[in-house]
């Protein structure tokens, strides 16, 4: 809309002083080809520069080097993976990832990035966690990459550790698969270290940005916000929606962007003291709220994908997207922010768009 | 006489009398009063000088008395006139003209001299009297202390009296008893005594009173008939005008259809226009319509309408407002497609993630009810009536109805434990059921399902629907047209099935277990029957008055019940009320399809054929004292209409405010707050 588009519709002379506000437009410049999957891409991490990792419902994870090349395939799950989280990418030599699906376990995933074939290469969990008693929804690692907590339909959280059966013998029972032990790759089996019990139904989306806290959203309707060392609940903000997914982040790290079952996206700050009402409130969206994401170095801006098809990139201070992807044939099931200056978003149309070239500053 | 009018002009001007030179003879000192009187009549200021020279009156000679008769009757006379003492009075020689004249010329008085005929003498006017003449000359006042700007002197008193008119103090009679009256008490007082004036006599109060009020007003009003005025006759109005505007006139088609019309339709009178007042014809009817006024009155009896006023906003229901009752369905925000016929039937896992819909293509899905994603598929083959899933968390297994079949279906949910239990209950070990009872074993059959791996229940007609009891063991079927054993109730776990002890009215149509007790619901046609099942009697019958009743649903709590119709009516029973509907509402113009209420939030549903659902807020109290609140909510708008039918079925979402509508359009949506 032009100035005087503008000032037309609004019935604003022009003999007026205008404060305009500028923020640059963040549009992505490029549109990269889509990844094909198999079936809906239900999860993605991008929190690595190096590959992107997916989720799909055909119970396979896939590592991608770049669009259209996919590097890994991860294989072993037996429903729909539903949510994928890499836990330490700075190690040069392997990468390990957790993912966690529809069939009530995580996997554990070792792999190394660097290599690359023409044919992706199969790789196989080095360990399964069970515990949960119904699907499992979300996962999220720690910071430092030791622990992972994962939300699940049993209405409970459970923490996990991450690191090797071999080197950790004294917190887990420890059985090597008969069958398994034939193949030339050894699964372990893990069990929860801990569990937060306190929501009342689904847990469906679960963060860890600090050492020490864990916040999750529900469908109880509720943001919780946990202390991992005794387990208890430190806060929770009632929103009177089904949550889908939650990010921390933003200023000071601290601001909680949650979006559920209706078209809008909130914003919480917890610092606030006394009040549960959403700081901001996005609503251009015009279906449930599937995934927010803050941006890693820019706390102003964050996207968020929706059902509607449409992927939208807010900054806080405009009530107006910054730009709408409008890339995906049917509902967005996950997006997240790639090195920086991408957005990755998975969905129905069973397709991993990249949209890259997006310049924050 | 030649004196007399030389004389005049004199008298009238003194001071040309001066100019003439007249001398006038015979002063008299006497007569200077007399000549005053008559010069100065008219003014009062003079009066009194006159009244002045009276006191010396009796000095001057007598004057004459002869009054205002003309002169000159005495004009041939010796005398002028009479005195006082009636002698004559003797005229005065006359000076002849010359020594007049040379009298007044030696006299420097003589222009003050005037001649006075009445007395016959001559006056001499004072130095005083000519000044006045000069001053009235001018037209002063005469007299020159006389100040005509005196200042003003109210002379009466206008504060004691607001009306002046009347100052005159009381009069004495006001005060003193009056001597007339008293005599005429007196005379009243003897004709009393004496007993000539008689009075009434005091009227009695009566001792005896209608305890209840008085009714003699309603016995009067009986006693006659009281006058109800005819009402008015119409009076003409525009149309009825010699000249109407255009408008009023019809055209000759709209004359032409007055003819095919019936006689009682057609209009009394057809406006014509004339173009002047004596072209109007005669009315023809004229004495026709009087006669028939005069009928009416005669002949119609008339009654007075009692109008009742009562504001219709009054009259409405006082109802909370929508924004209060929140949570509840608004918006559609997600669809399951996918099937590829009319979806007949949904039913909702209890944990609220997954949906079961059973479709007219033979299909029947479960949904993840997060994503909308189709997990899992059933091909069978025929059109599925009725789906429903186990209540138990822990027993995902699901219930349809295809044709005469009830298949109980293993969904593969669950943990493996829950998995082994679920396979090991669809497992048929020996066909036990022949050796319970031989007419059910003829009727049905348990078989164990190779392809599906799954129970068939194979009953000899067609399932309707399927309803789970509380506990997940039981299940019952209802065959609509299975007469007596219409409904049959089948253990799981057992593998039994067994007829309902009870005997059947009227066609079936559903069937509900009760939320908490072991109460069993059968909906008929017709009504709505209530089993107790431990005591195996019935405990009440649910008296719809409605003409097909198409659905059934018990609230959680167990004491209030809705029922659907086909004429789109649903009523709300409460059931500690009585057996009749606590309220019955008419929204939907098609057939009411399904009803629901939700398991926690105070809401229920009803799905109607005309492409929407109706949400409405239903709060039972636990106060047994305050009735059920119902409120209507929202209108649930989306699907469209195919082959006749809308929404087939709704659900609502076990936790959350969220219905679920399957509409004969093949699409599954889901409704969230």
């Amino acid at each position: 809309m032009s100035l005087e588009q503008f000032l037309l519709a609004k019935g604003i002379s022009a003999e007026k002083i205008l404060e305009i506000e500028y923020i640059r437009a963040v549009a992505p410049r490029k549109e990269e080809e889509p990844s094909p999957h198999d079936d809906w891409v239900s999860a993605v991490d991008g929190s690595s520069p190096r590959f992107i990792l997916t989720g799909c419902c055909d119970g396979l994870g896939r590592v991608w080097k770049e669009a259209g090349l996919c590097t890994h395939i991860l294989e072993g799950h037996s429903d729909a993976i539903s949510s994928v989280s890499i836990i330490n990418s700075e190690a040069l030599g392997s990468v390990t990832v957790a993912t966690a699906s529809k069939d009530r376990t995580l996997r554990l995933w070792k792999f190394d990035a660097e290599d690359s074939n023409d044919h992706p290469a199969m790789i196989r969990a080095f360990k399964i966690l069970r515990g949960h008693n119904a699907s499992v929804h979300s996962v999220a690692a720690k910071t430092s990459g030791d622990m992972v907590c994962s939300g699940s339909w049993d209405c409970t959280i459970n923490l996990w550790r991450t690191n090797d059966s071999d080197t950790d013998g004294d917190v887990v029972s420890i059985k090597k698969r008969k069958v398994n032990s034939k193949a030339e790759q050894s699964q372990s089996e893990g069990e929860a270290v801990s569990m937060l019990v306190g929501h009342t139904q689904c847990v469906s989306s679960v963060v860890w940005p600090q050492h020490e806290t864990i916040y999750s959203a529900s469908w109880d309707h509720s943001v919780r916000q946990w202390d991992v060392e005794t387990g208890k609940d430190l806060s929770n903000i009632f929103c009177g929606k089904v949550l889908n997914c939650i990010d921390v982040g933003g200023e000071g790290s601290a601001l909680i962007a949650a979006g559920g079952s209706d078209p809008i996206l909130r914003i919480w700050d917890p610092r606030k003291p006394g009040t549960s009402a959403p700081v901001f409130q996005f609503s251009s969206h015009s279906s449930w709220i599937s995934a927010c994401k803050w941006h890693d170095r820019s706390s102003f801006h964050l996207l968020s994908s929706s059902y509607d098809g449409k992927v939208m990139l807010w900054d806080l201070r405009t009530a107006w997207p910054l730009s709408v992807l409008d890339t995906h044939k049917d509902k967005v099931l996950c997006a997240d922010w790639w090195k920086g200056d991408s957005v990755v978003s998975g969905g129905v149309d069973a397709q991993l768009r990249i949209c890259s070239d997006i310049s924050i500053p | 006489m030649n004196h007399q009018e030389s004389q005049r002009p004199e008298k009238v001007n003194p001071l040309e009398m001066r100019d003439l030179g007249f001398i006038e003879s015979g002063n008299n000192d006497g007569l200077d009063d007399n000549h005053d009187q008559d010069e100065l009549a008219d003014s009062s200021q003079s009066r009194q000088a006159v009244d002045e020279s009276d006191s010396s009156e009796d000095e001057v000679a007598p004057r004459n008395t002869i009054g205002d008769v003309p002169l000159e009757w005495y004009k041939d006379e010796k005398h002028i006139g009479y005195d006082i003492a009636g002698k004559k009075i003797k005229k005065k020689e006359r000076q002849d003209k010359l020594d007049s004249f040379l009298a007044s010329a030696d006299d420097s008085k003589n222009w003050r001299k005037i001649y006075d005929e009445y007395n016959d003498e001559e006056v001499e006017l004072t130095k005083e009297e000519t000044k006045l003449i000069r001053r009235l000359l001018k037209g002063k006042a005469p007299h020159a202390e006389f100040d005509p700007y005196a200042p003003y002197v109210d002379w009466f008193k206008w504060d004691d009296a607001k009306h002046p008119l009347s100052n005159a103090p009381e009069p004495k009679r006001r005060f003193i008893p009056s001597k007339w009256e008293s005599k005429k008490v007196v005379e009243y007082v003897r004709a009393i005594r004496k007993g000539l004036i008689k009075f009434d006599k005091p009227k009695e109060e009566p001792r005896l009173y209608l305890l209840w009020g008085d009714d003699s007003s309603s016995a009067d009003r009986t006693k006659h008939l009281a006058y109800i005025p005819p009402p008015k006759p119409k009076l003409p109005g525009h149309e009825e005008s010699y000249n109407p505007s255009l408008e009023y006139l019809p055209t000759q088609e709209e004359i032409n259809t007055y003819q095919l019309m019936y006689e009682e339709d057609r209009p009394k009178f057809i406006p014509k226009r004339f173009t002047s007042f004596r072209s109007i014809p005669a009315y023809e009817n004229a004495i026709k319509d009087s006669f028939e006024r005069c009928l009416d009155l005669y002949l119609c009896p008339r009654v007075r309408k009692k109008r009742i006023n009562i504001d219709p906003e009054s009259l409405k229901p006082k109802l909370p407002s929508r924004k209060d009752l929140r949570p509840y369905p608004v918006t559609c925000y997600l669809e399951y497609r996918g099937h590829e016929g009319a979806v007949l039937s949904i039913s909702v896992e209890p944990s609220g993630q997954w949906i079961a819909s059973g479709s007219k293509d033979g299909t029947v899905r479960i949904w993840e009810v997060e994503t909308g994603r189709c997990l899992r598929v059933w091909e069978l083959g025929e059109a599925v009536q009725h789906v429903a899933w186990n209540p138990l968390l822990e027993l995902p297994i699901l219930a349809v109805s295809v044709g005469s079949d009830v298949l109980i279906l293993n969904t593969g949910f669950g943990n493996e434990e829950q998995q082994r239990k679920a396979k090991e209950l669809l497992q048929i070990g020996t066909p036990t059921s022949s050796d319970d009872s031989d007419d059910i074993s003829s009727v049905l059959s348990w078989l164990q399902d190779e392809k599906h791996d799954c129970i068939r229940l194979r009953h000899f007609r067609t399932v309707s629907s399927i309803e789970w009891h509380r506990k997940g063991d039981y299940l019952s079927t209802v065959m609509p047209a299975g007469e007596s054993r219409a409904i049959l109730i089948h253990q799981l776990s057992k593998k039994l099935t067994q007829r309902l002890p009870f005997k059947h009215h009227g066609l079936p149509v559903s069937s509900v277990f009760h939320p908490t007790r072991s109460i069993f619901f059968v909906a008929t046609k017709k009504n709505v029957r209530v089993y107790d099942l431990l005591r195996q009697k019935l405990i009440k019958k649910l008296e719809t008055q409605l003409r097909e009743v198409s659905s059934i649903a018990v609230h959680p709590a167990g004491d209030n019940v809705i029922v659907g119709s086909k004429e789109g009516k649903l009523c709300w029973f409460d059931m500690d009320l009585s057996s009749k509907p606590y309220k019955t509402l008419k929204c939907h113009p098609k057939d009411i399809t399904n009803v629901a209420f939700h398991r926690s939030y105070p809401l229920f549903a009803s799905c109607s054929d005309d492409c929407t659902a109706y949400v409405f807020h239903g709060m039972v109290y636990a106060d047994l004292n305050q009735n059920p609140l119902i409120v209507p909510l929202e209108i649930l708008r989306g699907h469209t209409s195919s082959d006749g039918r809308g929404v087939i079925d709704c659900k609502f979402h076990p936790r959350q405010p969220w219905l679920f509508t399957a509409g004969a359009d093949s699409s599954i949506k889901l409704y969230c707050h």
